[in-house]
């Protein structure tokens, strides 16, 4: 589903966040990546759904070379990859709801649906009720959950989730993290960027550590630990 | 279909929004838009005016040569020839001493007037082709043989004729500066707009939204904009319009006024078409930077 072969990464202020890191990730997989801050685990994701390009070496997403790919047809590269970004970036000036049926809306989707499938998506990660709340009305866990419902409305076949448990409590944060499994579980590629290490270890999936831009140490059923 | 209606409604909203979000800059860009076109519409209905009035003017270019007293038959053949093969002239008459008391007596009322030697010379009136360069053509034709003097009057006529055309090239001048003037105000109102809205562009892209997409509500402002300036302009001109035709027609009758429906319908259309011509290029050109 993803693989990256000798990718770099250095950014135009001369910092290498990336250096020669080779990847497969499989379809249907669910995959940590953690190691400490700085390491290049955001970088990494940018790089998969094309918000950034590699300085050298290749990033191939479901068969489509992202460098080469045409500029027309990056959204649709971008509609099959759902992303949580570690900062939210939702629109507070919208609500709930509006926030997770543009994704829908900005992407022509059917009138009939947007409505249905938004509906659906709120009531699974149990957000029904603050549908008409704006954002700065929520907490940090219902917001990681909008994030969660925008990233997975169109069904994408990978979600990649930056930091979903930061500034959560425990239980908020196994939640989330059930959530996450249950939509792996429907067949979505799952990428989890995390310094969560009791989460990492209590589930049991493949870890890939990061360090300094270099791929440090890559486990099937792995534990917290990048070294 | 519904698709398409609510995809537009999308799209227009969004446009709305943003007008609203910098009022007073879309209102100030609004009237620079709508004064841009206001006095392109005038300059169009100013030259169309003077381009009438110019047909009439150009059909009675004519010109008279008065030919010297002493001139004998072989030099007015071979001004005849002259005449005949320059390529200013359309056609000409000769006018016979007698012909020219004839026409003096008419002119003057005096039918019974008596001249016992008649101080008029022989003349060609030469008609003139349309566009002939004037000034080159009075310092050809004086130079031909046997040629006294050229009715000087005419002059004048080539003398407006200049100064129309210096008039039309000012007025381009003016409406291409205030054109492109119109055009960066555009670009920058909706600059504005698209830095206000950049979360929302930057989320639209993540979640894989075309750039047309992206660009649609901008354009449709810049659209608005184009248009409803337009707009303005033309009520403003087609209820000034009318006024002046009946004021000038009172003041100077001897001036002809376009005033048919088909000129101003005309007028409106083009400037619809400059008003919606600003707004795309204008939105266009504060997009370029909108890309993946
Ligand atoms: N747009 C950018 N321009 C320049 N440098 C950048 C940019 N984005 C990231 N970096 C640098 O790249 C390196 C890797 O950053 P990245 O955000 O990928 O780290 P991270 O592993 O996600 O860290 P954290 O765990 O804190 O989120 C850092 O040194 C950072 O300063
Ligand atoms: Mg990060």
């Amino acid at each position: 589903m993803i693989q990256m072969y000798n990718v770099s990464k250095v950014f135009s202020n001369g910092v290498e966040a990336l250096n020669n890191v080779n990847l497969h990730v499989g379809k249907g997989e669910f995959v940590f990546l953690i190691g400490p801050s700085g390491a290049g685990k955001t970088t990494l994701m940018r790089l998969i759904f094309r918000e950034e390009l590699p300085s050298s070496g290749h990033v191939i997403v479901d068969g489509r070379n992202i460098e080469r790919l045409s500029a027309c047809k990056v959204p649709y590269l971008r509609r099959s990859i759902g992303v949580v970004f570690q900062d939210f970036r939702l629109l507070d000036n919208r609500t709930v709801f509006e926030n997770v049926a543009f994704a829908l809306r900005v992407t022509n989707a059917p009138a009939a649906d947007v409505e249905k499938r938004t509906r659906r998506v709120l009531d699974m990660l149990g957000l029904g009720h603050k549908k008409s709340f704006t954002p700065l009305q929520l907490s940090g866990g219902e917001k990681q959950r909008v994030c969660i419902a925008r990233a997975v409305i169109n069904n994408p076949s990978i979600l990649l989730t930056d930091e979903p448990t930061g500034n959560l409590d425990p239980d908020m944060s196994l939640e989330i993290m059930d959530i996450l499994a249950e939509i792996n579980g429907k067949g979505t590629t799952l990428i989890v960027a995390t310094h969560n290490s009791q989460l990492v270890n209590k589930m049991g999936k493949r870890v890939i550590g990061l360090v300094n831009g270099e791929v440090s140490s890559d486990r099937p059923k792995g534990v917290y630990s990048y070294s | 279909m519904t698709d398409r209606v609510q995809s537009l409604r999308f799209h227009v909203q969004e446009a709305l929004s943003g007008f609203r979000q910098a009022l007073v800059m879309n209102l100030a860009t609004l009237s620079t838009v709508a004064i841009t076109l206001f006095i392109l519409g005038s300059f169009l209905l100013f030259m169309r005016n003077m381009n009438e009035n110019l047909k009439v003017l150009r059909s009675q270019l004519q010109l008279t040569v008065y030919l010297k007293r002493s001139i004998d038959e072989a030099d007015r053949k071979s001004l005849v020839k002259q005449i005949e093969s320059d390529p200013g002239v359309v056609s000409y008459k000769f006018i016979t001493r007698d012909q020219a008391l004839q026409s003096v007596r008419e002119w003057m009322g005096w039918t019974d007037f008596e001249v016992r030697d008649n101080p008029l010379p022989e003349s060609f009136d030469l008609k003139l082709r349309d566009g002939v360069d004037f000034d080159a053509f009075v310092r050809r034709a004086g130079a031909w043989p046997g040629v006294d003097d050229l009715s000087v009057g005419e002059k004048e006529v080539g003398a407006l004729l200049k100064l129309l055309d210096l008039a039309r090239s000012v007025g381009l001048l003016l409406v291409l500066v205030l054109g492109t003037a119109s055009l960066m105000i555009i670009a920058n109102t909706i600059k504005l707009t698209v830095y206000a809205r950049r979360t929302e562009i930057s989320i639209m892209k993540l979640v894989g939204a075309t750039n047309w997409f992206i660009r649609t509500p901008f354009l449709i402002e810049g659209l608005l904009q184009g248009l409803t300036g337009a707009a303005i302009a033309l009520v403003l001109l087609l209820s000034g319009y009318p006024i002046l035709v009946s004021r000038l027609h009172s003041i100077a009758p001897f001036i002809r006024l376009v005033d048919e429906a088909g000129a101003l319908i005309g007028l409106s259309w083009q400037l619809l078409a400059m008003g919606i011509l600003l707004g795309l290029l204008g939105s266009l050109i504060s997009l370029r930077r909108i890309a993946v």
